[in-house]
Protein backbone atom coordinates (compact mmCIF):
# COMPACT_ATOMS: atom_id res chain seq x y z
CA UNK A 1 0.00 0.00 0.00
CA UNK A 2 3.07 2.67 0.94
CA UNK A 3 4.76 1.67 -1.84
CA UNK A 4 1.69 2.33 -4.31
CA UNK A 5 0.75 5.12 -2.51
CA UNK A 6 4.96 6.49 -3.46
CA UNK A 7 4.54 5.38 -7.15
CA UNK A 8 0.87 7.40 -7.60
CA UNK A 9 2.83 10.17 -6.43
CA UNK A 10 5.59 9.65 -8.90
CA UNK A 11 3.20 8.92 -11.90
CA UNK A 12 1.28 12.77 -10.81
CA UNK A 13 4.59 14.61 -10.27
CA UNK A 14 6.00 12.81 -13.65
CA UNK A 15 2.82 14.07 -15.05
CA UNK A 16 2.98 17.40 -13.70
CA UNK A 17 6.38 18.28 -15.14
CA UNK A 18 5.11 17.10 -18.40
CA UNK A 19 2.04 18.95 -18.22
CA UNK A 20 4.37 21.85 -17.68
CA UNK A 21 7.01 21.42 -20.01
CA UNK A 22 4.27 21.43 -22.57
CA UNK A 23 2.79 24.83 -22.15
CA UNK A 24 6.23 25.90 -22.39
CA UNK A 25 6.44 24.52 -25.90
CA UNK A 26 3.62 26.59 -27.12
CA UNK A 27 4.33 29.07 -30.16
CA UNK A 28 5.79 32.61 -28.57
CA UNK A 29 3.04 34.54 -30.86
CA UNK A 30 0.08 33.12 -29.05
CA UNK A 31 1.60 35.13 -25.75
CA UNK A 32 2.78 37.79 -27.77
CA UNK A 33 -0.25 39.06 -29.65
CA UNK A 34 -2.77 39.16 -27.07
CA UNK A 35 -1.06 42.01 -25.19
CA UNK A 36 -0.45 44.16 -27.60
CA UNK A 37 -4.08 44.21 -29.17
CA UNK A 38 -4.62 44.62 -25.29
CA UNK A 39 -2.23 47.75 -25.04
CA UNK A 40 -3.42 49.50 -28.09
CA UNK A 41 -7.35 49.03 -27.00
CA UNK A 42 -6.52 50.06 -23.83
CA UNK A 43 -5.11 53.64 -25.03
CA UNK A 44 -7.47 54.05 -27.05
CA UNK A 45 -10.33 54.12 -24.71
CA UNK A 46 -8.10 56.31 -22.79
CA UNK A 47 -7.70 58.91 -25.77
CA UNK A 48 -10.21 61.25 -26.95
CA UNK A 49 -11.89 60.80 -30.11
CA UNK A 50 -9.46 61.97 -32.68
CA UNK A 51 -6.99 60.23 -31.14
CA UNK A 52 -8.95 57.28 -31.20
CA UNK A 53 -9.20 57.89 -34.98
CA UNK A 54 -6.04 57.80 -35.68
CA UNK A 55 -4.86 54.62 -33.30
CA UNK A 56 -7.20 52.85 -35.50
CA UNK A 57 -6.42 54.41 -38.77
CA UNK A 58 -3.23 52.82 -37.76
CA UNK A 59 -3.58 49.63 -36.48
CA UNK A 60 -5.43 49.68 -39.72
CA UNK A 61 -2.59 50.15 -41.70
CA UNK A 62 -0.17 48.75 -40.33
CA UNK A 63 -1.95 45.05 -40.15
CA UNK A 64 -2.85 45.48 -44.15
CA UNK A 65 1.10 45.83 -44.26
CA UNK A 66 1.68 42.96 -42.00
CA UNK A 67 -0.67 40.48 -43.83
CA UNK A 68 1.04 41.68 -46.98
CA UNK A 69 4.22 41.00 -46.01
CA UNK A 70 3.18 37.33 -44.10
CA UNK A 71 1.27 36.53 -47.60
CA UNK A 72 5.05 37.25 -49.69
CA UNK A 73 6.87 35.50 -46.38
CA UNK A 74 4.68 32.10 -47.39
CA UNK A 75 5.19 32.82 -51.30
CA UNK A 76 8.70 33.21 -51.00
CA UNK A 77 8.73 29.73 -49.23
CA UNK A 78 7.22 28.25 -51.90
CA UNK A 79 10.03 29.35 -54.18
CA UNK A 80 11.17 26.48 -56.14
CA UNK A 81 14.18 27.71 -58.04
CA UNK A 82 15.70 30.72 -56.27
CA UNK A 83 18.91 30.07 -54.48
CA UNK A 84 18.36 29.64 -50.70
CA UNK A 85 20.85 32.71 -49.74
CA UNK A 86 18.19 34.87 -51.98
CA UNK A 87 15.58 33.09 -50.05
CA UNK A 88 17.37 33.58 -46.68
CA UNK A 89 17.71 37.55 -47.54
CA UNK A 90 14.24 38.41 -48.81
CA UNK A 91 12.14 36.18 -45.49
CA UNK A 92 14.95 38.25 -42.91
CA UNK A 93 14.21 41.62 -44.77
CA UNK A 94 10.26 40.89 -44.27
CA UNK A 95 10.77 39.14 -40.88
CA UNK A 96 12.63 42.48 -39.61
CA UNK A 97 10.15 44.91 -41.43
CA UNK A 98 7.32 42.90 -39.48
CA UNK A 99 9.13 43.50 -36.54
CA UNK A 100 9.53 47.01 -36.84
CA UNK A 101 5.76 47.54 -37.38
CA UNK A 102 4.92 45.35 -34.81
CA UNK A 103 7.21 47.59 -32.32
CA UNK A 104 5.31 50.62 -33.86
CA UNK A 105 1.74 49.37 -33.17
CA UNK A 106 2.98 49.27 -29.92
CA UNK A 107 4.61 52.54 -29.56
CA UNK A 108 1.34 53.85 -31.05
CA UNK A 109 -0.69 52.54 -28.54
CA UNK A 110 1.15 53.81 -26.09
CA UNK A 111 1.23 57.31 -27.36
CA UNK A 112 -1.70 58.41 -24.75
CA UNK A 113 -0.15 61.89 -23.93
CA UNK A 114 0.19 63.08 -26.95
CA UNK A 115 -1.50 63.95 -30.04
CA UNK A 116 1.39 65.51 -32.25
CA UNK A 117 3.84 62.51 -31.00
CA UNK A 118 0.79 60.15 -32.35
CA UNK A 119 0.47 61.73 -35.58
CA UNK A 120 4.06 61.97 -36.25
CA UNK A 121 4.54 57.63 -35.13
CA UNK A 122 0.88 57.18 -37.86
CA UNK A 123 2.87 59.39 -40.71
CA UNK A 124 6.35 56.97 -39.73
CA UNK A 125 4.01 54.34 -41.16
CA UNK A 126 4.24 55.60 -44.77
CA UNK A 127 7.14 57.44 -44.91
CA UNK A 128 9.78 55.82 -42.17
CA UNK A 129 9.22 51.94 -43.42
CA UNK A 130 10.29 51.05 -46.69
CA UNK A 131 8.69 48.37 -47.15
CA UNK A 132 6.27 48.83 -50.15
CA UNK A 133 9.93 51.26 -51.87
CA UNK A 134 11.76 48.39 -52.28
CA UNK A 135 11.04 45.03 -49.85
CA UNK A 136 7.54 43.92 -51.57
CA UNK A 137 8.38 44.97 -55.21
CA UNK A 138 11.83 42.70 -54.90
CA UNK A 139 9.88 39.62 -53.17
CA UNK A 140 7.01 40.23 -55.53
CA UNK A 141 8.90 39.90 -59.05
CA UNK A 142 11.88 37.66 -57.32
CA UNK A 143 8.43 35.20 -56.73
CA UNK A 144 7.63 35.51 -60.03
CA UNK A 145 11.10 34.75 -61.00
CA UNK A 146 11.13 31.96 -60.16
CA UNK A 147 8.06 30.81 -61.04
CA UNK A 148 9.07 31.15 -64.84
CA UNK A 149 12.17 29.49 -63.99
CA UNK A 150 9.77 26.34 -62.59
CA UNK A 151 7.56 27.06 -65.48
CA UNK A 152 10.63 26.23 -68.11
CA UNK A 153 11.78 23.82 -66.26
CA UNK A 154 8.54 21.64 -67.37
CA UNK A 155 7.95 23.01 -70.45
CA UNK A 156 11.66 22.01 -71.36
CA UNK A 157 10.72 18.71 -70.27
CA UNK A 158 7.52 18.19 -72.02
CA UNK A 159 9.16 19.27 -74.76
CA UNK A 160 11.70 16.44 -74.81
CA UNK A 161 8.61 14.35 -74.90
CA UNK A 162 7.13 15.91 -77.61
CA UNK A 163 10.14 15.36 -79.87
CA UNK A 164 10.28 11.69 -78.62
CA UNK A 165 6.75 11.67 -80.22
CA UNK A 166 7.61 13.40 -83.68
CA UNK A 167 10.50 11.29 -84.28
CA UNK A 168 8.14 8.19 -83.74
CA UNK A 169 5.65 9.75 -85.97
CA UNK A 170 8.02 10.92 -88.72
CA UNK A 171 10.06 7.54 -88.61
CA UNK A 172 6.55 6.27 -88.84
CA UNK A 173 6.24 8.40 -92.60
CA UNK A 174 4.50 11.08 -91.00
CA UNK A 175 5.19 14.67 -92.00
CA UNK A 176 6.53 15.57 -89.16
CA UNK A 177 7.88 19.34 -90.31
CA UNK A 178 5.04 21.75 -88.73
CA UNK A 179 6.03 20.17 -85.89
CA UNK A 180 9.14 19.86 -85.67
CA UNK A 181 9.01 23.92 -86.38
CA UNK A 182 6.06 24.77 -83.78
CA UNK A 183 9.04 22.43 -81.33
CA UNK A 184 11.96 24.98 -82.44
CA UNK A 185 10.15 27.46 -81.45
CA UNK A 186 8.93 26.07 -78.54
CA UNK A 187 12.29 25.50 -77.60
CA UNK A 188 13.71 28.98 -77.91
CA UNK A 189 11.18 30.89 -76.04
CA UNK A 190 11.60 28.73 -73.10
CA UNK A 191 15.31 29.68 -73.81
CA UNK A 192 14.65 33.21 -73.48
CA UNK A 193 12.18 33.72 -70.78
CA UNK A 194 14.78 31.82 -68.72
CA UNK A 195 16.89 34.00 -69.71
CA UNK A 196 14.96 37.35 -68.91
CA UNK A 197 14.44 35.83 -65.65
CA UNK A 198 17.57 35.18 -64.48
CA UNK A 199 18.29 38.70 -65.83
CA UNK A 200 15.39 40.00 -63.56
CA UNK A 201 16.62 38.30 -61.03
CA UNK A 202 20.82 39.71 -61.23
CA UNK A 203 19.14 43.26 -61.78
CA UNK A 204 16.97 43.25 -58.06
CA UNK A 205 18.71 41.07 -56.09
CA UNK A 206 21.60 43.52 -55.33
CA UNK A 207 19.26 46.30 -54.68
CA UNK A 208 19.52 48.40 -51.32
CA UNK A 209 17.28 50.03 -49.13
CA UNK A 210 17.54 53.89 -50.31
CA UNK A 211 17.53 55.06 -46.61
CA UNK A 212 16.49 58.21 -47.55
CA UNK A 213 18.30 59.03 -50.79
CA UNK A 214 16.06 60.04 -53.72
CA UNK A 215 18.48 59.23 -56.27
CA UNK A 216 19.26 55.46 -54.70
CA UNK A 217 15.18 55.61 -54.43
CA UNK A 218 15.02 56.32 -58.12
CA UNK A 219 17.57 54.15 -59.28
CA UNK A 220 15.90 51.23 -57.34
CA UNK A 221 12.49 52.19 -59.15
CA UNK A 222 13.90 51.83 -62.40
CA UNK A 223 15.45 48.77 -61.71
CA UNK A 224 12.27 46.85 -60.73
CA UNK A 225 10.66 48.54 -63.78
CA UNK A 226 13.08 47.26 -65.78
CA UNK A 227 13.03 43.47 -64.20
CA UNK A 228 8.77 43.88 -64.45
CA UNK A 229 9.38 44.39 -68.38
CA UNK A 230 11.51 41.54 -68.29
CA UNK A 231 9.22 39.55 -66.23
CA UNK A 232 6.27 40.13 -68.98
CA UNK A 233 8.29 39.42 -71.85
CA UNK A 234 9.22 36.22 -70.14
CA UNK A 235 5.66 35.78 -69.73
CA UNK A 236 4.75 36.29 -73.15
CA UNK A 237 7.34 33.71 -74.43
CA UNK A 238 6.10 31.39 -71.80
CA UNK A 239 2.24 31.34 -73.01
CA UNK A 240 3.53 31.21 -76.64
CA UNK A 241 5.11 28.19 -75.76
CA UNK A 242 2.32 26.73 -74.51
CA UNK A 243 0.76 28.06 -77.51
CA UNK A 244 3.54 25.88 -79.70
CA UNK A 245 3.12 22.83 -77.13
CA UNK A 246 -1.09 22.65 -77.55
CA UNK A 247 -0.25 23.04 -81.47
CA UNK A 248 2.16 20.02 -81.53
CA UNK A 249 0.03 17.96 -79.20
CA UNK A 250 -3.19 18.50 -81.49
CA UNK A 251 -1.27 17.61 -84.56
CA UNK A 252 0.09 14.47 -82.97
CA UNK A 253 -3.15 13.02 -81.68
CA UNK A 254 -4.46 13.76 -85.37
CA UNK A 255 -1.92 12.09 -86.84
CA UNK A 256 -2.64 8.97 -84.49
CA UNK A 257 -6.11 9.12 -85.77
CA UNK A 258 -5.60 9.21 -89.45
CA UNK A 259 -2.88 6.18 -88.93
CA UNK A 260 -5.22 4.21 -87.14
CA UNK A 261 -7.58 4.79 -89.51
CA UNK A 262 -5.64 3.86 -92.45
CA UNK A 263 -4.50 0.97 -90.26
CA UNK A 264 -8.36 -0.18 -89.99
CA UNK A 265 -8.86 0.20 -93.99
CA UNK A 266 -5.96 -1.80 -95.24
CA UNK A 267 -7.01 -4.41 -92.46
CA UNK A 268 -10.74 -4.42 -94.17
CA UNK A 269 -9.24 -4.39 -98.05
CA UNK A 270 -6.63 -7.24 -96.91
CA UNK A 271 -9.79 -9.37 -95.35
CA UNK B 1 1.33 -7.02 -7.77
CA UNK B 2 5.16 -6.88 -7.03
CA UNK B 3 7.36 -3.90 -6.61
CA UNK B 4 9.05 -4.15 -9.41
CA UNK B 5 6.09 -4.71 -12.11
CA UNK B 6 5.07 -1.50 -10.53
CA UNK B 7 7.63 0.39 -11.49
CA UNK B 8 7.74 -0.88 -15.01
CA UNK B 9 4.20 0.11 -15.27
CA UNK B 10 5.46 3.49 -14.26
CA UNK B 11 7.80 3.90 -16.37
CA UNK B 12 6.17 2.75 -19.11
CA UNK B 13 3.54 5.15 -18.79
CA UNK B 14 6.23 7.96 -18.58
CA UNK B 15 8.17 6.96 -21.66
CA UNK B 16 4.79 6.62 -23.36
CA UNK B 17 3.59 10.11 -22.05
CA UNK B 18 7.46 11.52 -22.88
CA UNK B 19 6.97 10.62 -26.15
CA UNK B 20 3.76 12.26 -26.58
CA UNK B 21 5.20 15.32 -25.15
CA UNK B 22 8.03 15.43 -27.53
CA UNK B 23 5.89 14.47 -30.62
CA UNK B 24 4.36 17.57 -29.68
CA UNK B 25 6.50 19.89 -28.84
CA UNK B 26 8.07 19.09 -32.42
CA UNK B 27 5.14 19.55 -34.22
CA UNK B 28 5.03 23.33 -32.70
CA UNK B 29 8.33 23.62 -33.40
CA UNK B 30 7.84 22.76 -37.15
CA UNK B 31 4.31 25.16 -37.56
CA UNK B 32 6.72 27.72 -35.50
CA UNK B 33 9.76 27.09 -37.97
CA UNK B 34 10.27 30.31 -40.48
CA UNK B 35 10.08 30.10 -43.47
CA UNK B 36 14.26 31.86 -43.71
CA UNK B 37 14.79 28.13 -42.40
CA UNK B 38 12.29 25.89 -44.09
CA UNK B 39 14.34 25.22 -47.54
CA UNK B 40 11.74 23.62 -49.47
CA UNK B 41 14.49 22.96 -52.13
CA UNK B 42 17.92 23.38 -53.32
CA UNK B 43 18.74 24.32 -56.25
CA UNK B 44 20.90 27.86 -57.15
CA UNK B 45 20.18 30.88 -58.75
CA UNK B 46 21.50 30.70 -62.01
CA UNK B 47 19.24 28.31 -63.30
CA UNK B 48 21.25 25.90 -64.19
CA UNK B 49 20.46 22.65 -62.66
CA UNK B 50 19.42 19.45 -64.15
CA UNK B 51 15.39 19.73 -63.56
CA UNK B 52 14.51 19.09 -67.05
CA UNK B 53 13.36 15.25 -66.58
CA UNK B 54 9.12 13.91 -66.42
CA UNK B 55 9.95 12.62 -63.14
CA UNK B 56 11.59 16.21 -61.68
CA UNK B 57 9.26 18.68 -63.10
CA UNK B 58 6.04 17.20 -62.28
CA UNK B 59 5.19 15.43 -65.60
CA UNK B 60 3.28 12.79 -66.16
CA UNK B 61 5.51 9.53 -66.87
CA UNK B 62 5.21 8.24 -70.40
CA UNK B 63 4.66 9.95 -74.14
CA UNK B 64 0.78 8.71 -74.81
CA UNK B 65 -1.62 11.38 -75.95
CA UNK B 66 -3.37 11.37 -72.38
CA UNK B 67 -0.17 12.14 -70.52
CA UNK B 68 0.55 14.61 -72.89
CA UNK B 69 -2.55 16.56 -72.66
CA UNK B 70 -1.78 15.92 -68.88
CA UNK B 71 0.97 17.69 -69.13
CA UNK B 72 -0.21 20.41 -71.09
CA UNK B 73 -2.87 21.35 -68.00
CA UNK B 74 0.01 20.92 -65.68
CA UNK B 75 1.60 23.99 -67.56
CA UNK B 76 -1.62 25.69 -67.53
CA UNK B 77 -1.84 25.28 -63.89
CA UNK B 78 1.67 26.95 -63.32
CA UNK B 79 0.86 29.95 -65.93
CA UNK B 80 -1.83 30.78 -63.58
CA UNK B 81 0.30 31.19 -60.79
CA UNK B 82 2.48 33.51 -62.99
CA UNK B 83 -0.65 35.87 -63.97
CA UNK B 84 -0.68 35.95 -60.82
CA UNK B 85 2.69 36.71 -59.57
CA UNK B 86 2.71 39.25 -62.54
CA UNK B 87 -0.61 40.86 -60.55
CA UNK B 88 1.05 41.01 -57.23
CA UNK B 89 4.36 42.65 -59.10
CA UNK B 90 2.23 45.33 -60.63
CA UNK B 91 0.01 45.80 -57.62
CA UNK B 92 3.52 46.31 -55.29
CA UNK B 93 5.09 48.39 -58.37
CA UNK B 94 2.02 50.82 -58.42
CA UNK B 95 1.70 50.94 -54.76
CA UNK B 96 5.24 52.06 -55.01
CA UNK B 97 4.96 54.31 -57.26
CA UNK B 98 1.90 56.02 -55.30
CA UNK B 99 4.17 56.60 -51.80
CA UNK B 100 6.88 58.53 -53.69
Amino acid sequence: MHYKKHNITRLSLALGTLFFLTAGALPAGAQTASPMLHNTSTSARRMGGGSQAIISRSDQEITQRINSLNALLNRIDEMQKVSSSEKKYLSSAIQSQIADLTNLKTQIGNDSNSTSSLRTDFQSITKSYRIYMLVIPQGTLTAAADRIMTITSTTAALAAKLQTRISEAQTAGQNVSALQSSLSDLNAKVTDANAQAQAALNEITPLMPDNGSSTQMQANTATLKDARSKIATAQKDLIAARKDAGIIVKGLITMDKSSAASGATASETSQ
Amino acid sequence: MSKTLKIIIVIVIVVVVGGVWLWYGIMNNQNGTAPATSQLNTGNASGNQNVNSPANSGLSQGTSDASLNQDLSLIDGQLNGLASDSASADQSLNTQSAGQ
